[in-house]
């Protein structure tokens, strides 16, 4: 009742675990319940093997009594016999008995069937158990040759021999306070307790099991905390603790031990304080986390792999291969003397290894190799995925290599920022110039209209008028050349056909290239060509290069402008002839305020092809210049429709 | 009479257009700000404003939109910014044209003629029968005359079959082909490399700044239209 009681108990600690696990008095009671459980139950198990072994679970009760009691009637039985049959007084011999449980006594001549010798205790007594001995008499020698619980089957004996039976009743149930009767109680109370055994088994186990997991649950808990704590000897090493709580298991194992089960029994009893104690520490290390940490082992590995990784990269390589060869060493020269097959298959497993891990480092130094290309060609958004490098010197190295990308992307981010910025700073300071601009050119003008007698006069002021437009000029091409090459224009693009954008552009020039005395000739497929331009961008692109025909071509010569298709690409060529020699490279023409004339004689500002060229790539085209001698050629590229 | 409302907060750029204008037919009024130039309007009556569009107190922008709400006067924008998005969104909020700054003073006075034009004598006409309308072009079919805002301009044949081919389809964009075959009634084989520079002659008749027209626009790549409404 009192562990039913109990069990009750652990269940309600069990569901309000959060109250009672805090308690240091539920703690204690459940480590004293875990211990005595624990016995309890091996205890158990060790009867019901012993009482399985002696046959109580197969034999009838009186069977097994028979079987149990065979000792102590023995010991009666030779008492009796040698009172018998050393022809004692019978008084003695009755005496004997009746402090005894016996109830009758019949001594009978098996050869001449007659009594020799019977006592008999008052009374009725209905249940009597009867044992039987069997006794062989020398008459001569008055010695007793044979005793057996049996009868004698054969008959070897000489004349001499007397064939003598014992038959000794006991009370059934023993009244009388003797061996017997403790053993007679004994094996009754094992009888009937020996289903019970297995209940008791059961139920401590469970006790048991129940205590040790609220014991593992409360460890570590302490009142008034949320969180387990430190305790339970988490400071000590793991490793340590387990061999000092484990090594004393060892001299157990051994079969001379083994044999004495009472003592290792009571050593798994006293063993158990330990054992429950280790398991709480190791509960509340695994609540802590990580509770591999705190090993000699661990500690040990990770001051192997410290050192290991302040060997630099080659060194460590040059470590592990050589350990690699030395361990196929090794293994070659204990295995000289084995067979061919063996070391074949050593070699071949051995190789295997050697294989994966080059394969293993061969596929991360791909991905390396994939980020590094990727982001040498720009690709600033590339990310190496280190996060299955196992290898630390690689997974720096991929790290390093993305942390590069990221630099690269901000500066080009910053560059960015920094030209958005000019182009407003340009695009401002313009509409601040042009106010001042507007009233230097008109008063210019308003003075060029004044009737003047000076005609130096009139001449200044020509010069003041076209300088002024010039100024005006530039300032426009200056807005239009940053916010070009910036990218910061919008851009619109739609299919154009390129062949009436050609038709347009020589329709709108005409005029002016005839003025110049320049003959413009077209060369056009007859197919029609589509491009994905922005219309008035293009044109500008075509006014640019056209102006700059007008002012740099040699008058009197042709101008070549042809379309074709080359592959994908639509391509537009300007061809002509320059009035002065060209002694500059085709990629300075193209720098800003840069022009084919050294003495800047001409109109022009040299933004004309600058713009031209970032109007073009920003319409995905590519603007491309060449010169040979005098000819100036440009080559405008647009991919097809 | 007409009266012209100047507002610049430059007294320079007023003084410079104001002798620009002189007219026995102009009077000037000038102004500094957008808030002087709302003033001027509700107190005289004006028949055209010169704005720019950077001035202290109220800028050109908020000044014509104040000026909207009430008045259909034209507005001329002067101004230095010369950014597509700067011009459409002065048209978009009601200027009638628009002039960047530095400007050619002959072209700011004929868009001056132009406007005047066409809001005291053009605004209320009648639209003729068999007459084709857009902004200040007016060309009859009947008379085979085309007038540019009320002053007839003399066209050839070619020139004038185009741009009535363009003005009766106002908005829509003829490709060079398309228009050599409408005009010249013939399969263009190589012939419509002519309309190009038939469009460019016609462009310097019709308009006031043939780099920068108003109604004959190139649709580069793609052909010619002549923009339907009133046109800039």
């Amino acid at each position: 009742m009192k562990l039913l009681k109990k069990s009750g108990e652990e269940k309600t600690a069990l569901i309000q675990r959060t109250a009672l696990i805090q308690r240091t008095a539920a703690k204690a009671a459940a480590f004293f319940l875990t211990l005595v459980m624990t016995a309890v139950c091996i205890a158990g198990i060790i009867i019901a093997s012993g009482m399985a072994h002696s046959g109580i679970y197969t034999k009838s009760e009186d069977e097994f009594m028979r079987e149990q009691a065979g000792g102590i009637v023995q010991s009666d039985m030779n008492e009796i016999v040698s009172y018998v049959m050393k022809g004692r007084n019978s008084f003695e011999i009755e005496e004997f008995c009746s402090y005894k449980n016996i109830s009758r006594v019949t001594v009978t001549s098996e050869d001449v069937h007659r009594t020799v010798w019977s006592w008999k205790r008052d009374g009725e007594y209905e249940n009597d158990t009867e044992y039987n001995m069997y006794v062989r008499w020398d008459n001569k020698s008055n010695l007793i040759t044979d005793i057996s619980s049996r009868r004698f089957l054969s008959d070897r004996s000489a004349k001499n021999v007397e064939k003598i039976k014992f038959s000794i009743h006991y009370l059934n149930p023993p009244v009388i306070d003797d061996s017997y009767k403790q053993r007679y109680d004994l094996i009754h109370l094992a009888y009937s307790m020996r289903y019970a055994v297995y209940f008791i088994i059961f139920a401590s186990a469970f006790l048991a099991i129940a205590s040790f997991v609220f014991l593992m649950c409360a460890s570590g808990h302490h009142k008034g905390r949320e969180e387990a704590e430190k305790g339970w000897g988490t400071g000590f090493p793991l490793d340590l603790l387990s061999a000092v709580v484990f090594l004393p298991l060892f001299p157990l194992l051994s079969p001379y031990n083994f044999n004495d089960i009472i003592i290792v029994l009571m050593w798994l009893c006293v063993w158990e304080i330990p054992f429950t104690a280790f398991c709480m520490s190791f509960a509340l290390r695994v609540k802590l986390g990580k509770w591999w940490r705190n090993t000699i082992i661990y500690k040990f590995i990770r001051g192997v792999v410290r050192i290991v990784r302040k060997i630099p990269f080659v060194g460590k390589t040059a470590l592990i291969i050589s350990g690699v060869f030395l361990a196929e060493f090794i293994l070659m020269v204990v295995n000289r003397s084995s067979n061919y097959d063996q070391i074949l298959a050593l070699w071949f497993i051995t190789k295997l290894i050697l294989f994966s891990a080059v394969i293993f480092v061969a596929v991360q130094l791909k991905k390396l190799k994939q980020g590094g290309e990727a982001i040498a060609s720009g690709d600033t958004e590339y990310k190496i995925d280190s996060s299955k490098m196992l290898i630390p010197d690689f997974k720096e190295h991929a790290e390093n290599l993305n942390n590069i990308s990221r630099s690269v992307n901000i500066a080009v981010g910053e560059k960015m920022k920094s030209e958005r910025m000019k182009t407003e700073l340009i695009t401002n300071v313009s509409h601040d110039i042009k106010t001042p601009l507007t009233s230097i050119i008109n008063y210019a003008d308003l003075i060029g209209r004044e009737e003047c007698k000076n005609e130096k006069i009139t001449e200044y002021t020509e010069v003041l008028l076209r300088q002024s437009k010039r100024l005006k000029r530039l300032i426009e091409d200056l807005v239009e050349a940053s916010k070009a090459s910036t990218g910061n224009l919008e851009v619109v693009l739609t299919p154009i056909d390129a062949n009436i954008m050609l038709m347009q552009a020589v329709g709108e020039y005409e005029e002016k290239i005839k003025a110049f005395d320049l003959e413009v000739i077209t060369d056009e497929p007859s197919e029609p060509i589509s491009i994905n331009a922005d219309g008035r961008r293009l044109w500008r692109v075509f006014d640019n290069l056209l102006n700059n025909i007008c002012k740099y071509a040699q008058s009197g010569t042709r101008v070549y402008l042809s379309l074709g298709r080359d592959g994908n690409d639509a391509v537009i060529t300007f061809k002509n002839t320059s009035s002065a020699p060209l002694n500059i490279s085709a990629d300075e023409l193209i720098e800003r305020f840069v022009r084919g004339d050294e003495s800047r004689s001409t109109e022009g500002n040299g933004l004309g092809l600058s713009i031209a060229k970032s109007l073009t790539e920003l319409q995905n085209g590519t603007f491309g210049i060449s010169i040979d001698g005098d000819l100036f050629k440009v080559v405008l590229r647009f991919p097809l429709v | 009479m007409y009266n012209i409302l100047i507002c610049d907060d430059e007294q320079d750029i007023v003084n410079a257009l104001k002798i620009y204008l002189s007219d026995p037919n102009y009077t000037i009024f000038e102004a500094h700000n957008g808030r002087e130039a709302i003033e001027v309007i509700s107190r005289e009556e004006i028949h055209l404003v010169l704005m720019d569009i950077m001035m202290p107190q109220l800028d050109g922008i908020s000044a014509m939109v104040k000026l909207r709400e009430t008045n259909n006067v034209p507005v001329i924008l002067l101004t230095a910014k010369s950014e597509d998005t700067d011009k459409i969104l002065g048209l978009n909020v009601g200027a009638d044209d628009y002039i960047t700054k530095p400007f050619n003073p002959v072209e700011v006075a004929a868009r001056v003629r132009s406007q005047l034009r066409r809001y005291m004598q053009l605004g209320g006409s009648i639209v003729k029968r068999d007459s084709y309308v857009v902004g200040g072009i007016e060309l009859n079919d009947r008379s085979k005359t085309v007038a540019i805002d009320g002053d007839e301009v003399n066209l050839t044949p070619k020139e004038y079959d185009i741009l009535k081919l363009l003005i009766s389809n106002a908005g829509r964009v003829y490709s060079p082909k398309e228009i050599y075959a409408e005009v010249w009634k013939e399969n263009p084989f190589g012939g419509e490399n002519t309309v190009a520079v038939h469009i460019r002659h016609l462009r310097e008749k019709i308009e006031i700044n043939p780099a920068e027209p108003r109604y004959l626009k190139v649709v580069f790549g793609q052909g010619y239209k002549i923009e339907k409404g009133k046109g800039i």
